[in-house]
């Protein structure tokens, strides 16, 4: 009789890798024969007992799962596509939408500029009437011809008012 | 046995594997109790195990169009499964649980999962007595070796469905079965 089967040749026997040596020894030898029946054994008793836990947790599991993803499923499955086209459509209209946004501002801006001008004429403008004559005096504008012809009348009054003739 | 069943998941890759995968009420029914068996007897956790087959499935159906049916539809699903499965084992908070719960499997309940071969007091007591050192062992084992070990001796996959759904080589799939196998045979009472 050969030597007993190595703990690797049982492995094999077990997973099906069996010689014309090894068939031959396990028929021979009772107690590999044992050994491997026992092993055997085991493995089988261990699948079915897997199975019959799993048979029995499953259908629990499974209704389990069910409820929490009933809970969600619609969000993730039903309104998926219009969430995904809204989000498509967003993303498209982002750099249309900056343009216009930049548009915006820059109309805004300027109107603001506009304004602000507007403000500081009226400003410089709206001078009390008992003050116009001074603020004839003064000249507001850059143009120095208005200011030396509105001097100029203004002298020519106030000559003319307080009786010097030139 | 083992041919047909292989045979049978070649037949089924064949027809039109990506419509199976469509509907997704059919993937649960036809495959939810395999892949939470795995899932169960990987994590030993029943509702781990359940969003494990639930994110298998779900991803599966998902991923549909990009199945282009070089294995079966099975192997995939192992395949996704044997992923998710590592992803949870490998959670630090899970690992916690596991170690404190390692030795709280319900071995009654499982003992009491045994066939009907299993008669009489002694016979069920030997019987019980097996599944718990296979349980113990496997319990013990290094990731890889318990997951190639499990789809070996619980889904009965072949080598090659084994190493399609794990990514190793048939080779290396081969020195983790044998190694896993070694320590169950020691657990279960090898002399060797």
């Amino acid at each position: 009789m050969t030597e007993h089967l190595s703990g690797k040749r049982m492995a094999g026997w077990v997973c099906g890798e069996r010689t014309p040596e090894d068939e031959r020894h396990v028929r021979e030898c009772a107690q590999c024969g044992a050994e491997i029946a026992r092993l055997e054994s085991a493995l089988g008793q261990f699948r079915e007992s897997v199975r019959g836990w799993s048979d029995q947790r499953s259908p629990a599991a499974l209704e389990r799962v069910r409820t929490v993803a009933g809970r969600r499923a619609p969000a993730r499955v039903w309104f998926r596509w219009p969430v995904l086209v809204a989000a498509a459509l967003a993303l498209s209209v982002a750099p249309v939408y900056k343009t216009v946004l930049d548009h915006q501002r820059a109309a805004q801006a300027l109107a603001d500029a506009q304004l602000m001008e507007q403000v500081d004429r009226e400003v410089s403008e709206a001078v009390p009437t008992p003050m116009q004559p001074l603020a004839q005096l003064v000249s507001w504008d850059s143009t120095s011809q208005d200011s030396s012809q509105s001097s100029s009348q203004t002298n020519s009054q106030t000559n003319s008012q307080n009786g010097d003739v030139r | 046995m083992q041919q047909v069943a292989s045979a049978g998941f070649l037949a089924e890759a064949a027809e039109s594997p990506a419509r199976e995968l469509e509907d997704f009420d059919a993937l649960v029914s036809k495959y939810w109790p395999k892949v939470f068996r795995f899932a169960l007897a990987s994590l030993r956790d029943p509702d781990a195990a359940g969003d494990v087959a639930q994110d298998c499935l779900w991803k599966a159906h998902l991923h549909a169009a990009g199945f282009r049916g070089a294995s079966s539809v099975n192997t995939w699903l192992m395949q996704i499964a044997v992923n998710l499965v590592r992803d949870r084992a490998r959670n630090r908070r899970l690992r916690f649980w596991k170690q404190t719960r390692e030795s709280a499997v319900d071995w009654q309940e499982l003992g009491g999962r045994l066939p009907e071969a299993a008669s009489g007091p002694e016979a069920t007591a030997a019987a019980r007595e097996q599944v718990e050192a296979v349980w113990r062992a496997t319990a013990r084992l290094p990731e890889r070796q318990r997951t190639v070990f499990l789809l070996r001796f619980v889904e009965e996959m072949d080598l090659l469905e084994i190493a399609a759904a794990t990514g190793l080589r048939e080779g290396t799939v081969k020195t983790h079965l044998f190694r896993a196998l070694e320590a169950v045979r020691r657990q279960v009472g090898g002399v060797r």
